[in-house]
């Protein structure tokens, strides 16, 4: 029953959707049941082919049926035009690779080599190769002009189902039901890397316009997003309740259209993984799309419709400006590109973090920089965008060990990598504490909701937020800043946006206020903790890889210390328990609470932070794990609270929590605040953070359990558990 | 169309309950004119048109003859391999027919109070077909009504009976491509 009553409010809201792209018109041609589709590089044509083994040349701004290309044996699964426009290729059930003359509309090849089904026809940038994928588990690239087999890519243990050339025509990535991408260089016909992508078949592959990312698409129904550089995956969002069958990015890169077996078709924001529009339910599965390179429309085709839809995407928003300036660098002639120190070599330094200076040249969009601390990457960056014939200067902080540490770069291209010299910066002493850093002034957006509470701000960083239209909280009233300790680190998490990420969630699920919490915190971090600013990661409305990827990241840290690392972590936003084993969760904004195999685990967590020996580590959870939350649960249709089951502590691991057993965590609607960070915050900025732990929880306890049931006629009350090994001395330790 | 696979389910196990008429010999209907039938099948789909059906049939004729004080029964257990063609498959609505032969085992029982006589069960072959209504609800789950004839040949006479069904379409093993 509850699960009807989630498809439902699912069917609700995916009928309510934005109006950015709405459907322009359709192209039909009697009994012509459309497999596949594609446009011309100059988006003056469409290309079909069908059910019915026919193909059909479009005029894409008329909406009208030119002429048939006639020859197909039996139905083509994939089209595509040359680069020039000159032929349409298709290749499909007849195990061949059909071209034809698109002015003449005459057959003029039909290459024979596959064994089976070809499930995919792409041509190079260059023009020079056509490389067609297929059932038989290869790969053939055929040269355009003789027309002659050119390599035979193997590699693959099961059909190949998509495939595509990078934006310069070097590489070509293929995807297969052996569960793997492959990713192969062009010229010598060889693989040069192979992961696996997908549980299940890997239905779609395809590049980004400026050849920095891979887009796959597969049977576990999710959309993934990788790194095509060093294969790390970017993004995996579970928009599609059904295979997803097909993709396609605009021609700026910003966004990716997919179409899949629950019949929607749903385009994402590639740099979030948000939902930018979801159709309405369409026929049956979606079978193609394509995205016309003016950006300005894209076509689908869904099985046993006649119909190819034609859909608009002008208020979608997309960069039109950047299509032009990728396609410009694409086609312009490269230099290698150049990567130099500014950082001195043989420098010395007595803090334990320093930051490296460095500047890059390069003429190819999308480029991904790696940091290589003593042989070992530090850091990645991606997107680095690089001003025409210049120099981009561009610094990072690394965390140094005792002695001489090397340092090297690589910034990986399309073309290939380049690398650095390596440089020596020698981190000499032990450690001092640093003097006290300026005041830092929190610049995130705010939501729109967000509004100044204090009416007449007095003489303080208050008031230069006000004006900066930053964060103002009386919490940031603070006049004081606490010594810094080096060896205090501190990941915030602050997760409010759900709804944005996920199908079928209403606003009201967001949990209000935790982008500001975390904001707060990060100030109190450094003011009140005296974490040193470069040793805070931040994030607001995190995805499960970004929260997984940081958790690593200071479990790391925690190892480099050797048991001299203060951990802070602090997260506001959703908690949910396992149904069936009580087991709480915390939830990354794109994890649904029906199925938690990507949140992460409250006892999970608690290990990771306490796998390595640490001085301490502090837990502040501004979440419930009882199902219910600030507004409403992640799911809606949930009628019983589930008492979260107990968590199993290791360490020196002290956790203030927000609430107790099945309770809720609520917020403080007149300070727009959680009302346990507010409350905890109020505490410290008070003593300023001359506390001692067993204090604080006391007071939040006391405090929180009476605000609650004044402001929410409801209880809450804040628990605050420790690991076995240090139950003896907690009580004694001080905030700062 | 010649496409031979459209992303169908590959597997169906259908069931089905429904009463049977009896609709020859005429000594036979004088007897037993109704019964009850309970369809069990495994259909294998070539593709959303084409199917290969295994289907056993039970159904049991139940007569009370108020001349002779007697109750009689007729069962029957066939088994029929039956081809299924569906029409408009892409629709929720589809129609179909299918039609086979049947190996059969049948035997009747008659008798008064605490006395009953039973004939040996004998194989008989036999046909089986009809056709039917399709609503599909899921890709997955299907209600049906269906209506055939079941004929059943002795040495010396044939048994005709004809039948109407609900049942239910569970399916699973969706072909992995076009």
């Amino acid at each position: 029953m509850k699960k009807a009553i989630l498809v439902l409010l699912s069917w609700f809201c995916l009928f309510s959707v934005s109006a950015q792209v709405t459907l322009k018109t359709s192209l039909r041609q009697s009994r012509h049941e459309v497999v596949c589709a594609a446009y011309s590089n100059d988006g003056k044509y469409i290309a079909t082919g069908g059910l019915d083994s026919r193909i059909f040349l479009w005029d894409a701004k008329e909406q009208k049926m030119l002429k048939e290309l006639k020859g197909m044996r039996r139905f083509p699964l994939s089209i595509c035009f040359s680069i020039d426009g000159k032929y349409v290729i298709a290749g499909g059930k007849d195990g061949r690779v059909n071209i034809w003359e698109t002015g003449s509309g005459k057959q003029i090849a039909s290459l024979r080599g596959h064994s089976d089904d070809v499930t995919t026809v792409k041509v190079s940038p260059d023009n020079q190769f056509i490389a067609s994928a297929s059932a038989d588990r290869t790969i053939r690239i055929w040269d355009m002009n003789s027309k002659e087999q050119v390599h035979i890519l193997r590699g693959h243990r099961g059909r190949v189902n998509s495939i595509d050339f990078n934006p310069f025509g070097n590489k070509l990535i293929s995807g297969s039901s052996d569960e793997r991408i492959i990713e192969w260089d062009v010229n010598s016909g060889t693989a040069n890397n192979s992961f696996k992508a997908h549980y299940g078949w890997v239905r779609a592959v395809a590049y980004g316009p400026n050849g920095n990312y891979i887009a796959s698409g597969g049977d576990d129904n999710r959309i993934k997003i990788w790194n095509a550089f060093n294969y790390e995956l970017q993004n995996s969002i579970l928009a599609h309740s059904g295979w997803v069958e097909a993709l396609d990015f605009s021609p700026d890169g910003k966004f990716l259209v997919s179409g899949g077996h629950d019949n929607y078709l749903i385009v994402i924001e590639v740099s979030t993984g948000k939902i930018a529009f979801n159709s309405r339910k369409q026929s049956y599965y979606v079978l193609s799309v394509a995205f016309n390179p003016n950006g300005q429309e894209f076509v689908s085709s869904t099985l046993y419709s006649d119909q190819l839809m034609v859909w608009n995407t002008s208020e979608l928003g997309i960069a039109h400006d950047m299509v032009e300036r990728t396609q410009e660098l694409i086609q312009k002639p490269k230099t290698k590109p150049q990567i130099e120190w500014i950082t001195a070599d043989k420098t010395e330094t007595k803090s334990l973090t320093t930051r490296i200076k460095y500047k890059i040249k390069s003429e190819y969009p999308g480029s991904q920089l790696a940091i290589y601390l003593n042989g070992q990457r530090y850091e990645s960056k991606d997107n680095l965008v690089f001003p025409a014939d210049q120099w981009l200067e561009d610094e990072s902080v690394v965390f140094l060990n005792e002695g001489d540490n090397s340092l090297k770069l690589e910034l990986f291209y399309a073309g290939g990598v380049v690398s650095s010299e390596e440089i020596t910066i020698r981190f000499k002493t032990e450690p001092v504490v640093s003097a006290i850093p300026e005041p830092v002034l929190v610049k995130e957006t705010l939501p729109e909701k967000v509004k100044p509470i204090t009416p007449e701000p007095t003489a303080t960083i208050t008031e230069a937020k006000a004006r900066d239209g930053a964060i103002v909280s009386e919490l940031l009233d603070i006049n004081f800043t606490n010594p810094v300790n080096p060896y205090r680190f501190a990941l915030i998490i602050g997760n409010e946006d759900y709804s944005s990420y996920q199908i079928g969630l209403q606003s009201e699920a967001n949990v209000d206020y935790a982008v500001r919490d975390a904001n707060v915190f990060r100030e109190y971090a450094i003011r009140v903790f005296g974490v040193p600013p470069d040793n805070i990661l931040f994030l607001t409305n995190a995805r499960a890889i970004e929260m997984h990827n940081e958790i690593d990241k200071i479990k790391n840290i925690i190892k480099a210390l050797n048991g001299k690392a203060e951990i802070i972590f602090y997260y506001a936003g959703h908690g949910f328990p396992d149904e069936q084993t009580r087991e709480p969760h915390i939830m990354p904004v794109d994890v649904t609470g029906t199925n938690l195999r990507f949140a992460i685990k409250i006892n999970d967590l608690y290990k990771e932070l306490s796998a390595y020996p640490a001085e301490r580590i502090t837990v502040f959870m501004d979440a419930c794990f009882s199902g219910g939350a600030r507004n409403v649960g992640l799911v809606s249709a949930r009628g019983v609270r589930v008492r979260p089951r107990d968590q199993n502590l290791h360490g020196n691991l002290v956790v203030f929590s927000a609430s107790s057993e099945n309770q809720s965590a609520h917020p403080y609607r007149e300070k727009q605040h959680g009302m346990f960070t507010y409350f905890l915050l109020d505490k410290l900025k008070e003593t300023k953070g001359d506390i001692t732990y067993k204090d604080l929880s006391d007071h939040i306890n006391k405090t929180v359990g009476v605000r609650a049931a004044i402001l929410n006629n409801t209880e809450q009350t804040p628990q605050t558990n420790v690991s076995p090994v240090v139950e003896n001395k907690w009580q004694n330790w001080k905030i700062r | 169309m010649l496409v031979k696979a459209q992303f169908e389910q590959k597997l169906t196990f259908q069931g089905a309950l429904g009463y049977i008429h009896a609709l020859s010999p005429d000594y036979f209907v004088e007897v037993f004119e109704f019964g009850g039938s309970l369809d069990a099948g495994l259909q294998y789909n070539f593709n959303r048109s084409t199917s290969l059906v295994v289907l056993i049939k039970y159904a049991t004729f139940v007569s009370n003859d108020e001349t002779f004080f007697m109750d009689a029964y007729y069962n029957l257990i066939g088994i029929s391999l039956c081809p299924k063609y569906k029409f408009i498959p892409h629709r929720r609505l589809n129609p179909y027919i299918y039609g086979g032969a049947s190996l059969n085992y049948s035997s009747f029982s008659f008798g008064s109070g605490m006395q009953y006589y039973e004939t040996p069960w004998e194989a008989q072959f036999g046909f089986n077909g009809g056709f039917g209504l399709d609503f599909r609800i899921t890709d997955n789950f299907a209600l049906f009504w269906q209506t055939g004839v079941n004929g059943v040949f002795y040495p010396d006479d044939m048994i005709f009976s004809r039948y109407s069904q609900l049942g239910i379409n569970i399916s699973m093993f969706k072909a992995r491509a076009l």
